[in-house]
């Protein structure tokens, strides 16, 4: 593990280079023909942490739920992913699902899909379609 | 491969001596403490003003001879001891109340620690819910205690070992199941302590091997042997007692080695022990006899966490749930309770025994379980920023006893549960576990809502969450509420100009790994935050209807 962070904090000092824009913004990438049922909203973009949520059917199954949004700087490749923990109330109709991505890099534009899975890693649905936001330009840490 | 799993390979293989010169250093340095601010209403008392230090640091054993809450949990102790002792001699009490009598006289009785200063209620006080019981530690270490080990290394800070955690309460603790992964569910519930690792697994009691613990917790009661915690039981007021309940010859038919006295003297982590967890030279039998006094030891305070005094079910809550005649909930209570199985989402993991209202859900009405412990006993991770005032993140230089609590000073992330699963105090009993290890750290478990709210006086600062970043139920609620809307990349104590740490600023998670977002922004005005705290009251025990 403290393997794993040394490494994460060497990349975050790599010097990123992105399209430097005024602020953060967030879209979907084109029309949505996947059918899924989740539509994905950016709830905030910071510098290096986006949130995205959406809410659902309660999909049942494992009270531990992950929620899930694949990433990355070319819609074609989405080689990275976040999984948050969420869990459900099992009498809910609707479920509220919201992801963390972290160790973003600032001022960059991201492309991304949501789902959620179970505990157990299978997947409740078909993911949304490929949406997109652009993080902030550096701030300071103060 | 981890860090740690690769030190215990190379510690096997060669032995540890090469690493002492690198463990010997300083760890990293914590920040200095800025920007530091007393809880809203919170002044230090007079007694204590003299021991605090330059940046924010507590004079420890300053704190221990003066802190005038520290001397009432004391004044306490040694009362509930006294009454313990009474009923144990009464000649009374039937089975059933003479094991939980035998426990309650082992958590008051200070004599079991190394140096005869601490009891486990010292760190439990009933008073404060079976949590901390001093304000100035809530304030200045994040509740964390310290131990019984003085540390004299001139200008050491801390002087004094100290526990790395808020002690979590041991309120209704035995009520949780022994630690067991589900595989339906795919999650871990029940053990205890914050990361679990008080698993049952042997005597299937989690409580009790919680209890086993801190005797020999070099940073607590700092026992170099478990057996050296039954040989002072056998030196206590209380030894005729233990074998009134356990059996006659249980403890008095071992023979001690000559320099017992010296031997369970000696603060557990000194150096002239070696790796060697029992020093005390006892014959293979009497070694024996010893674990299973142990064993016992720590049944008989399983037994009383269990008994009416310490998990009682006598909130208000309770009645008005059960439907006493004339217990109601006020407007406030009321509110704050369908927020709680609403809007906030508390109860997807307090679980309250009935059905959630958030998003549609159906009530049915009906209290589906009549007893709830307001804890599912499953793990998260909450995202709680690094407690950087925590003197635990200082200690790592050798004490005059060659140990070293911390080794890696401010580079110390607790990763809670994962550190369990990895190896941090040595295998996990089950080898399967892990395999969970990447779906588990930062995680810590869900303690339960009840007794929450319990403080000795009002305007007593209680510590939450295991590093006590939060010191009171507002900041809980509001952590909850606003996490990730006022979320800073920042250490706690460098909150951005213009913001308020705690209020507009929350620093970033001290680990990153399996943050929980069913908290986070859960859209709770100021009132309904109130209205949450307000309901939370109802779960004191010790109502009277």
């Amino acid at each position: 593990m403290l393997t794993r962070r040394i490494i994460s904090r060497g990349i975050a000092f790599n010097i990123v280079v992105c399209l430097l824009l005024a602020g953060p913004t967030a879209s979907f990438a084109g029309e949505d023909q996947t059918g899924s049922a989740i539509k994905p909203e950016i709830e905030s973009v910071s510098d290096t942490v986006a949130f995205i949520r959406w809410t659902v059917s309660n999909p049942q199954g494992t009270i531990l739920h992950y929620a899930v949004v694949e990433y990355g700087k070319d819609p074609k490749h989405l080689s990275l992913s976040a999984k948050s923990p969420t869990r459900i109330n099992v009498s809910n109709h609707e479920m509220v699902f919201r992801a963390r991505v972290g160790h973003l890099d600032p001022g960059c534009k991201y492309y991304y899909r949501a789902y959620s899975a179970q505990a157990n890693g299978v997947a409740d649905s078909e993911p949304s379609a490929i949406g997109e936001f652009t993080t902030r330009e550096h701030v300071s840490r103060y | 491969m981890s860090y740690r799993r690769l030190v215990s390979i190379l510690a096997v293989v060669g032995g540890l001596s090469f690493l002492l010169p690198i463990l010997a250093a300083q760890g990293t340095p914590p920040p200095p403490i800025t920007n530091f601010q007393l809880p809203p209403g919170y002044q230090v008392p007079p007694a204590d003003q003299q021991c605090i230090l330059s940046g924010n640091r507590l004079n420890l054993q300053c704190i221990i001879a003066n802190d005038p809450d520290l001397k009432r949990v004391r004044a306490e102790e040694a009362q509930l001891e006294a009454n313990a002792l009474a009923s144990a001699d009464s000649g009374k009490l039937d089975p059933y109340h003479q094991v939980q009598t035998l426990g309650a006289l082992e958590i008051f009785d200070p004599t079991l620690s190394v140096n005869s200063n601490v009891a486990c209620s010292y760190c439990h006080d009933p008073m404060a819910g079976y949590a901390n019981g001093a304000s100035i530690l809530s304030v200045y270490t994040g509740g964390s205690n310290p131990g019984s080990v003085a540390i004299t290394v001139p200008n050491a800070y801390p002087n004094n070992r100290i526990a790395k955690r808020n002690p979590q309460s041991y309120a209704y603790s035995p009520y949780y199941p022994r630690l067991h992964y589900n595989t339906a569910q795919a999650d871990f519930y029940g053990g205890n302590f914050w990361d679990g690792r008080a698993t049952g697994y042997k005597l299937q009691n989690s409580a009790a091997e919680q209890a086993q613990d801190p005797p020999s917790d070099p940073e607590e009661m700092a026992n170099p042997d478990p057996a050296c915690v039954v040989w002072k039981i056998s030196q206590g007021k209380y030894v005729s007692f233990f074998e009134t309940v356990f059996g006659a010859g249980s403890i008095t038919s071992i023979s001690w080695p000559s320099n017992v006295a010296s031997v369970c003297s000696t603060p557990k982590g000194a150096a002239i022990f070696g790796n060697n967890a029992t020093p005390l030279n006892l014959s293979t039998f009497d070694r024996t006899l010893a674990t299973v006094d142990f064993d016992e030891f720590a049944q008989a305070i399983a037994a009383y966490e269990s008994s009416s005094s310490v998990s009682p079910f006598t909130s208000k809550f309770d009645y008005w749930v059960t439907g006493v005649k004339g217990v109601t909930l006020t407007a406030e209570e009321q509110a704050g309770y369908d927020l709680f199985r609403g809007k906030g989402s508390c109860n997807t993991c307090h679980l309250d025994g009935r059905s959630s209202t958030q998003l549609g859900g159906t009530d049915t009405g009906a209290a589906a379980d009549v007893r709830p412990l307001f804890t599912d006993t499953t793990y998260n991770n909450l995202g709680l920023p690094k407690n950087v005032i925590m003197p635990w993140y200082s200690e790592d230089t050798p004490d005059q006893w060659g140990f070293t609590g911390n080794p890696l000073g401010f580079g110390f992330t607790d990763e809670g549960m994962g550190l369990f699963l990895d190896g941090y105090y040595g295998a996990p009993p089950d080898l399967d576990w892990g395999v969970y290890l990447e779906h588990f750290e930062g995680k810590f478990q869900t303690s339960t809502a009840r007794d929450a709210a319990q403080v000795p006086y009002p305007g007593f600062v209680k510590a939450f969450m295991h590093n006590g970043y939060l010191t009171s139920l507002k900041e809980v609620v509001h952590f909850y509420n606003t996490r990730d809307v006022y979320h800073y990349n920042v250490l706690s104590g460098s909150c951005p100009e213009g913001t308020v740490e705690k209020v507009t600023c929350w620093p970033e998670p001290e680990d990153e790994n399996n943050i929980n977002t069913t908290i986070g922004k859960l859209g709770l005005t100021d009132e309904e935050e109130n209205e949450i705290v307000a309901f939370l009251g109802t779960l004191v025990d010790g109502y009277k209807p």
